[in-house]
């Protein structure tokens, strides 16, 4: 569904001068990665969704300040995370850069866990992360970036992510672990 | 990291889609309507202007200056009313008459007239 970003130069100069359909056709180049990392890093996806939403309607207020496609793509990853950071901080959603939200005690089983309930779980587990280690994670290990393009987008330097994602690491098994024991009983 | 979210479905991206580009036709409809006022009330503003500008009536005339020593104190002004000289009409003139001058003879049946122009 992705479109390569060199494959309608015109695109942005089009929608640039209020053309519809080329915005449109730059959302659909951008919004895998805009809504993909938005559940990534709010763990639903209606929120996922308003946060996709609100970094769209960024980037057609900002079209002017690119000078190509190729721009765009950093420039959304850093708009998708401050806006999955403002949502998650007005809706109260995550763990944010506080303490450690208290993992919830439910009703244990005692069947094994699949790979969908290993899914369910490391998703949920990332959203008890604080949000510094959450993005380093999600745009590190899932969207594949390299440390130095982590760093520019989340305004930090690489040895920070590199230290962020190691603690993320570390502190996301100890969570697994945790939710796995309470919800599985074992 | 060997887990990952599943694949959000078409259909989520579509309604993405759908939600941007329904705030951005209702954003462009206010911006219109905020534009088409904002250039009406230029209009208006404009005509305003010209008739007021039209319709200026002429100031009384400046009082005479005088000349005076900086140590004197100002003058008091007294303000007079404004006194509105209406136009009157010239009154036409009656056509000149020609001058006429008589000469009386000795015979008082003959009169001579003399019309100077």
């Amino acid at each position: 569904m992705t479109v390569a970003a060199t494959d309608r130069p015109d695109a942005l100069a089009l929608a640039r001068k209020g053309d519809e359909a080329a915005f449109e056709e730059l959302m659909r180049m951008h919004e895998r990665q805009v809504l993909l990392t938005s559940l990534r890093l709010l763990g639903r996806m209606e929120d996922a969704q308003d946060a996709a939403q609100e970094t769209f309607l960024k980037l057609y207020r900002n079209l002017r300040i690119f000078g190509s496609l190729a721009e765009i793509r950093p420039w959304l990853y850093r708009v998708t995370v401050n806006a999955c950071h403002d949502l998650a901080r007005k809706r109260g959603l995550l763990a944010g850069d506080g303490p450690e939200r208290e993992i919830p005690v439910e009703d244990g089983g005692d069947e094994r866990i699949g790979l969908e309930q290993q899914r369910v779980l490391l998703a949920e587990a990332l959203t008890y992360l604080p949000e510094k280690e959450r993005a380093a994670i999600v745009l590190r290990e899932m969207e594949g970036l390299d440390t130095g393009e982590v760093a520019a987008i989340l305004g930090s330097t690489p040895a920070t992510v590199r230290t962020q994602v190691s603690t993320g690491r570390a502190r996301l098994r100890g969570i697994v672990a945790r939710l796995s024991r309470r919800k599985h009983g074992f | 990291m060997d887990f990952d979210f599943p694949e959000p479905s078409p259909a989520a991206y579509d309604e993405v889609r759908h939600r941007v580009l329904g705030e951005i036709r209702r954003r462009r409809k206010v911006r219109n309507a905020v534009r088409t006022m904002a250039a009406v009330a230029a209009c208006a503003a404009l005509v305003v202007t010209g008739l007021l500008a039209l319709w200026r009536p002429v100031p009384p005339p400046a009082p005479p200056m005088l000349a005076r020593s900086p140590s004197e104190p100002p003058p008091m002004v007294r303000l007079s009313k404004v006194v509105r000289h209406w136009r009157v009409p010239r009154r036409r003139e009656a056509p000149a008459q020609p001058l006429v001058v008589r000469l009386e003879t000795d015979d008082p049946n003959v009169v001579i007239l003399w019309m100077v122009n």
